[in-house]
């Protein structure tokens, strides 16, 4: 179990979590869901001890996080944190490095090195075991990273955009089967965030979406589509949660058409539209990459966002 | 000449005695080693790491034929001999960690002392019966177990898996501190060798305190750098220093008690020699800083694993640590030069 009791977290003067409470029960698959800067990286981080909260804390399988060495050490046998971009040591090869962390978390060898060979073996990376992963291409260290937080046969497990970063849809599917099986055996507490709807549906017990730094709701899947909304799909759903009262006017504006003069734009992420501008009201884009967006203009109004270009 | 010969030939043996078959030192006799039935007690197949008497028999030789030419110094093979010896068992003891390659160093200095070979000769010969019985310990290293402990060790697997996965791992991956009779020690033999060196090269008193004090100085500036590079890294403060004063939050004690030790090394590092110094000597004033400062920094609150666990700290686990925050205004509205860290989106 998980419990985060009124999390407030503020980068600089900007609140990212205000007050937040979020309980996942023992055995429950919840998928934290939300728009560009909701605070998901951040809740997650908080939820691993990453973080430390500037009010609020966390328990887990009702451990303080922090109270004490014996109860951090405890906490962290059984939890494992991966973020959207993991720190991996490149010079190691894939086998050294994930029996490396098996044996941080102190998994016998014996079964780590059964352990290695079936995780190799699911994400198709038998080949390269033996190969450092600087050599390996983006997905696949994101394979090997995967591989990495299930080798340590943690029960809790927070993953940051699990499905991002270059993954194949082999990586996909095998990463879904590997969910889907401890969704379905209940033993496992797993809180991701993933930014994708379709991969939610049919994987996670509960989803939470976040909207400004707030629970906006927290249900199953279908009490989403079925609730307010009524019979859509989970992505309307979501998006029609996230653009209440507490939506962006700039946002909405943008999102309806309406408001926007002669001036206005759409800010493109990795390929796809994530947000707009318009009338000249200022409008902020974080993001902790080393890579740069590509900015474009859109041609249509900001519901309809042209083909993304790069304006230079 | 043939005092020259003799002791190049009486250097070489030394180090070909500590060095030249010591299966820590060679990977392929080790490997081959950990397949026989051979353990430590027993005699190595290709000869002792420790010193055996016919090391004497031919140092002693070489000694006698110097004296047989009515030589000037006999005594120079057997020194240069037991110097290479020391010198040369130091690697395999520091690789095994046995705790006498640290007395070693540190009794080695002693050797600087006397102002007679014959007083050289007997301090040598003391520090490498030492040493050769020490050599004797670092065939534990070939252990079955102490082989395992050697490959599963924190550093080992911290640098294996990456930050990523080591910092939030429920073992200690990083840097473990020493232990409070280690810290002693290195502390001791620090300030011992600052003590050593500044009698060694000073010619006067006020020579004495210069060399002494920049020592002291430099050694005061290296270990709270090391201190804080230690702590630092990959654990950040939960607000910078701006927010702080912003927010009118100066002090975090979650995170500040890691400052704490550095400040209060610093101060020693400063302050204690210029204070003392009057009252207990120059020597042995700087000294005592240096052993300070020293044994703070290494066993100084707050102790690794609390900080660690329990500390308030960002943990880094993603290869960007700092978030680039990007502001994006339509160009219209700002006037003059861009700011740092501004992009433009293009306006119609």
């Amino acid at each position: 179990m998980i419990e985060a009791i009124g999390i407030t977290r503020h980068y600089g003067v900007r609140p990212v979590l205000r007050d937040l409470s979020l309980r996942v029960e023992t055995g429950e698959l919840v998928a934290i869901m939300g728009p560009n800067g909701a605070g998901k990286t951040t809740l997650l981080k908080v939820l691993a001890g990453a973080l430390p909260p500037q009010s609020g804390h966390v328990l887990v399988d009702g451990l303080r996080r922090r109270s004490s060495e014996e109860t951090e050490i405890s906490i962290r046998k059984r939890t494992v944190y991966l973020s959207a971009e993991p720190w991996i040591a490149r010079m190691s090869t894939g086998r050294a490095f994930l029996l490396a962390v098996g044996r941080l978390w102190e998994i016998p060898d014996a079964r780590l090195f059964d352990h290695i060979e079936r995780l190799l073996d699911l994400f198709r990376l038998t080949a390269k075991t033996d190969t450092i992963i600087g050599s390996y291409s983006t997905g696949e260290r994101k394979k090997i990273a995967l591989a990495g937080a299930l080798v340590t046969d943690a029960t809790v497990m927070i993953l940051d955009e699990p499905f991002a970063g270059g993954l194949d849809p082999a990586g996909i599917a095998a990463l879904s089967r590997v969910l889907r099986h401890f969704a379905e055996s209940r033993e496992h507490t797993i809180v991701i965030a993933t930014p994708v709807p379709e991969l939610v549906e049919g994987l996670a017990h509960r989803v939470a979406v976040l909207s400004d730094g707030r629970i906006a709701a927290f249900a199953t899947p279908a009490e989403l589509r079925g609730g307010p909304a009524g019979g859509v799909s989970l992505q309307e759903a979501i998006e029609r949660l996230v653009s209440g009262d507490s939506e962006d006017p700039v946002a909405r504006s943008c999102r309806e058409g309406a408001g926007c003069g002669p001036r206005r734009g759409c800010i493109c992420w990795r390929g796809s539209w994530t947000s707009c501008w318009c009338s000249g009201l200022p409008m902020r884009l974080h993001w902790n990459t080393r890579s740069s967006p590509v900015f474009g203009c859109c041609a249509g109004t900001g519901r309809s966002c042209g083909p993304c270009t790069n304006p230079s | 000449m043939r005092r020259a010969t003799l002791g190049v030939l009486a250097l070489s043996y030394g180090l070909f005695r500590a060095l030249g078959f010591h299966p820590v030192l060679r990977g392929d006799y080790r490997e081959w080693l950990l397949a026989t039935p051979w353990r430590p007690e027993q005699p190595l197949p290709l000869g002792p790491v420790h010193l055996v008497i016919q090391d004497l028999v031919l140092v002693g030789a070489s000694a006698l034929l110097l004296l047989a030419v009515r030589a000037e110094h006999p005594a120079d093979p057997a020194i240069a001999f037991l110097v290479a010896y020391v010198v040369g068992s130091l690697v395999p003891l520091r690789l095994s960690r046995a705790l006498e390659s640290g007395l070693l160093v540190a009794g080695a200095g002693l050797v600087t002392l006397p102002s007679t070979r014959v007083g050289v000769l007997v301090a040598l010969g003391a520090l490498a019966c030492a040493g050769s019985l020490s050599m004797r310990r670092t065939l534990d290293l070939l252990r079955p177990a102490a082989e395992e402990q050697e490959v599963t060790a924190g550093r080992t697997l911290g640098l294996r898996a990456g930050p990523g996965f080591a910092r939030l791992a429920p073992v200690d991956a990083g840097q473990s501190r020493p232990s409070a009779l280690q810290a002693f020690a290195w502390s001791g033999m620090i300030a011992w060798w600052q003590f050593l060196i500044a009698h060694a090269l000073s010619e006067s008193a006020a020579e004495t305190w210069e060399i002494a004090r920049t020592i002291s100085l430099g050694g005061t500036f290296v270990v709270v750098g090391g201190r804080l590079l230690t702590d630092l890294a990959g654990h950040g403060p939960p607000l910078g220093l701006r927010l702080r004063l912003k927010l009118r939050r100066f002090l975090l004690p979650g995170f500040d008690v890691v400052l704490v030790t550095p400040a209060l090394m610093a101060s020693i590092g400063l302050w204690f020699a210029p204070i003392s110094a009057p009252v207990i000597g120059d020597q042995l004033s700087c000294a005592i800083a240096t052993f300070a400062v020293w044994l703070l920094g290494f066993r100084g609150g707050p102790a690794g694993e609390w900080w660690r666990l329990v500390g308030l700290h960002s943990v880094e686990t993603e290869p960007s640590t700092s978030p680039l925050t990007v502001e994006i205004v339509p160009s219209q509205s700002l006037s003059g030069e861009p700011r740092r860290g501004t992009l433009f989106v293009p306006t119609r």
